[in-house]
């Protein structure tokens, strides 16, 4: 028997850009997870590939990532944000001349922002999606895209209109910015309601995957559990999350990233240097925050902590590995005699816990990859490659599920905090659909005012404001983004029955919120329903 | 709020996310009151992070310790504040967990005189519908003029619930708006407890759910499958 391990990462943010400011706090959300995610995760890929070790991998890219990926100024930004930090890489080197240990580890933080800016500027030609398309057409990745703007879909069921909208806009992105069609699609936080799959088929789409119990409290008979994936009745692929497999990782407490030997989050010279030292690194007016230069191990639960070892810690990370490995083969001997198949085990992550969070995380990728290529009864699959095989499975409902606290949408209708968004989100849908059915086949200004308008909407339905306002972090920010987003679409609303476009907004609007160029507000008319979709008709090349 | 570790922070980190949370005399604390000082003014968090093993309980990207205090003004030209209401009689439901839902709604100004003026009550009618979407029971819930939103629970799974509100004049009557209907799922497995008790059900069904310390992933409907599992276990020990 032979097990087949399907990972999928999740690479999202949410739109941040602010051209108004010359520096803004929330934009280095990207450029951190450029630099210690997605930079490391593409350079220790284009190792393997180099080295001729076979893997297949799936990575859902979403359509806003994408966006600021693609995007001038945010790259530029990118790029002095780098250079800031190989000078603090400078500054502590010789800072810390006199402590060899901490010396060392400066070189090593300071030589990975080089590398990285290198890698960037060479192999990625000032654009990370070109090494990620390089890795798809070298037949190691399997690219996906996923809502517009990760939008968690179970809180607009009602409104299938903005949903099939949402779904719409991920897949022509996609179909943009690599040039083929997406065959399966990312569920923002694996959000699934009955009834979703038809809107999901209608663009083409062939595989998602669910959360780990959307299987057991399905109210059709399970038959292999989550180690053989199931049919929707519409045709619809799914494939289940193993919770067993992805605690050994996602557990803050528990999984691999809590070991003692691994590099500290917390513990960053933004917040332990003086204020003079670190002003130019971090945010005026004296905002501290994180810097990438840590040099403490977790350690456990005390204030004196270790110091970083890297040795120790890679060899953790290689251990970690290959304890992955015994899991899922003592796993699959147990099922033997339990079912008729080789396993499926279907891993799922957000790709920014490996490197940011997760500093030895990419090392553990590349560790597995290596030690799987080695090992005869394992290999790496993505779902296509699944399905391409013709496989006999189960055809059924799945349970309406999520991998949020609970398996459902408390985090994001949650009474306490975010709970109170929806009146004004659901209004602004409602307003939406009314000016695409009153006001169709406009021109010229309006015709951009209404654009402008349909690009607000799909950025009030992010499902990140809700999730960052739950949680208390940066809240105060998510809350102006999204109420901003709605009073946008309200000033539109007005404007277009009084007949009238605010100029001066709509410039403001579109050199702020740039993303979707080709978006076509006529979207969010019912009649668009109707329509077969857009992906089967466009000609991508003839785009403007 | 991120302090997975907070006993594990620096003085420096902490006295720098005291200052930002401006708690009380932060500046004379020692390194062990500041800590507990955070607890406590984190303590709803700490709840939220305790036993949370799924995926949103690791943080999605954070470049701060603290929230910081926005003072940019994010709004372009000629925008509005948000009002509090829409003047409309309107009614929402959106499924929160499997047996709960979170109610909005929103009175015109008309509807809302008319209510406050009078002698009028209003009530939050939940019905559970049958499959032709006939009334098969419904309850009651008297609410005031200040309330705009209610959790409700769905306490049968597998049926079909709508919400109404209803103003009421004595024996009178008026629907004033209705919901659409939430449909809430009732697991096979639940009616079908000799298959959950099959030895092979169980691995192949609920392995892939065990944490790596040995818990099941936390879902109430998982948790109530597991509960007939044990009864049964209980039942034979007693029988025994």
């Amino acid at each position: 028997m032979k097990s087949r391990l399907n990972f999928i990462f999740n690479a999202h943010l949410p739109f941040v850009r602010h051209p108004e400011y010359p520096k803004f706090l929330e934009e280095d959300w990207l450029y951190e997870a450029m630099n210690e995610s997605y930079l490391p995760l593409l350079r220790m890929m284009y190792r393997l590939k180099n080295d001729k070790v076979p893997f297949r991998l799936t990575f859902s890219l979403s359509p806003t990532l994408c966006s600021m990926l693609t995007d001038e100024l945010l790259n530029e930004r990118f790029v002095e944000y780098l250079d800031q930090h190989i000078e603090l890489g400078d500054k502590e080197i010789e800072r810390l001349k006199d402590d060899p240990e901490k010396k060392a580890l400066a070189e090593t933080f300071r030589n990975e922002i080089v590398l990285n800016k290198a890698f960037y500027q060479n192999e990625c030609q000032g654009n990370i999606l070109t090494a990620f398309n390089q890795l798809s057409n070298d037949g190691l990745l399997e690219l996906i895209t996923t809502t517009a703007t990760h939008a968690y879909l179970p809180v607009y069921k009602d409104y299938p209109i903005a949903v099939n909208a949402q779904i719409e806009t991920g897949v022509l992105e996609h179909s943009r910015n690599f040039d083929k069609m997406s065959d399966g699609f990312w569920l923002p936080e694996c959000g699934y309601y009955n009834g979703l799959e038809d809107l999901l088929k209608r663009h083409n789409i062939s595989w998602v995957s669910l959360a780990s119990q959307s299987l057991i409290l399905s109210a059709d008979e399970p038959e292999r559990g989550s180690y053989s994936p199931i049919r929707c009745p519409n045709g619809l692929y799914c494939f289940i999350r193993d919770a067993n497999l992805a605690s050994l990782v996602w557990s803050p407490t528990e999984g691999y990233p809590a070991d003692p030997f691994y590099r500290d989050f917390y513990r960053d010279i933004g917040f332990d240097l003086s204020w003079d030292y670190i002003k130019p690194y971090v945010h005026e007016p004296e905002v501290r925050s994180f810097t990438g230069f840590k040099y403490y191990a977790v350690t456990g639960d005390t204030a004196d902590k270790v110091v970083y070892d890297m040795k120790k810690a890679s060899e953790r990370a290689s251990s970690h590995a290959k304890n992955f490995i015994y899991h899922v083969q003592s796993r699959t001997k147990g099922l033997k005699a339990l079912i008729d198949m080789d396993p499926v085990y279907t891993v799922s992550f957000d790709a920014e816990l490996f490197g940011h969070w997760w500093y030895e995380g990419v090392q553990w990728i590349e560790d597995l990859v290596r030690l799987v290529a080695q090992t005869e009864d394992i290999s790496l699959i993505t779902p296509t490659d699944f399905i391409k095989t013709k496989p006999i499975v189960q055809t059924m409902n799945p349970a309406p599920s999520s991998w949020g606290v609970g398996g459902y949408s408390s985090v994001w209708v949650d009474n306490t905090s975010n709970a109170w968004l929806y009146r004004h989100i659901f209004k602004a849908l409602e307003r939406m659909t009314e000016l695409a059915e009153r006001f169709p086949a406009q021109k010229s200004l309006k015709q951009r005012f209404l654009n402008q308008a349909a690009r607000e909407t799909l950025l009030l339905m992010a499902s990140d404001w809700p999730f960052i306002i739950h949680n208390q972090i940066s809240a105060e920010y998510a809350r102006k983004r999204v109420e901003g987003h709605i009073e946008n679409l309200n000033l539109v609303y007005d404007n277009m029955c009084k007949n009238a476009v605010n100029t001066e907004w709509l410039v403001k609007a579109e050199k702020r919120d740039n993303l979707f160029k080709h978006l076509d507000y006529n979207i969010m008319n019912k009649n668009h329903l109707n329509e077969p979709s857009p992906i089967f008709t466009t000609d991508f090349s003839t785009e403007a | 709020m991120v302090l997975i570790n907070i006993g594990s922070l620096s003085e420096n980190e902490l006295r720098n996310i005291a200052s930002q949370e401006d708690l009380e005399d932060w500046e004379n604390l020692s390194r062990d009151e500041l800590i507990e000082a955070l607890e406590d003014f984190y303590d709803d968090d700490d709840s939220r992070l305790e036993g949370d093993s799924s995926g949103s309980s690791m943080r999605k990207f954070v470049n701060t310790l603290t929230d910081v205090q926005l003072e940019n003004d994010l709004s372009l030209p000629g925008t509005e504040p948000l009002p509090e209401s829409y003047n409309e009689t309107s009614i929402h439901m959106i499924l929160k967990d499997a047996n709960w839902a979170y109610v909005f709604w929103s009175l015109s100004a008309q509807v809302a005189s008319e209510f406050e003026e009078g002698s009028a009550t209003l009530v939050l009618r939940n019905v559970r519908m049958n499959s032709d979407e006939s009334e098969q029971a419904s309850y009651d819930i008297e609410v005031s003029p200040s309330d705009d939103n209610w959790t409700v629970e769905l306490p049968h799974l597998g049926y079909s619930y709508q919400v109404s509100l209803v103003l009421k004049k004595g024996e009178d009557e008026k629907v004033l708006c209705k919901s659409s209907t939430v449909s809430t799922t009732k697991s096979w497995l639940s009616t079908h407890p000799d298959v959950l008790r099959d030895s092979t059900t169980f691995m192949t069904l609920l392995s892939p759910l065990v944490l790596k310390g040995g818990t099941v992933l936390e879902n109430k409907q998982i948790q109530d499958l597991i509960d007939i599992i044990d009864d049964d276990s209980t039942e034979a020990e007693v029988s025994r």
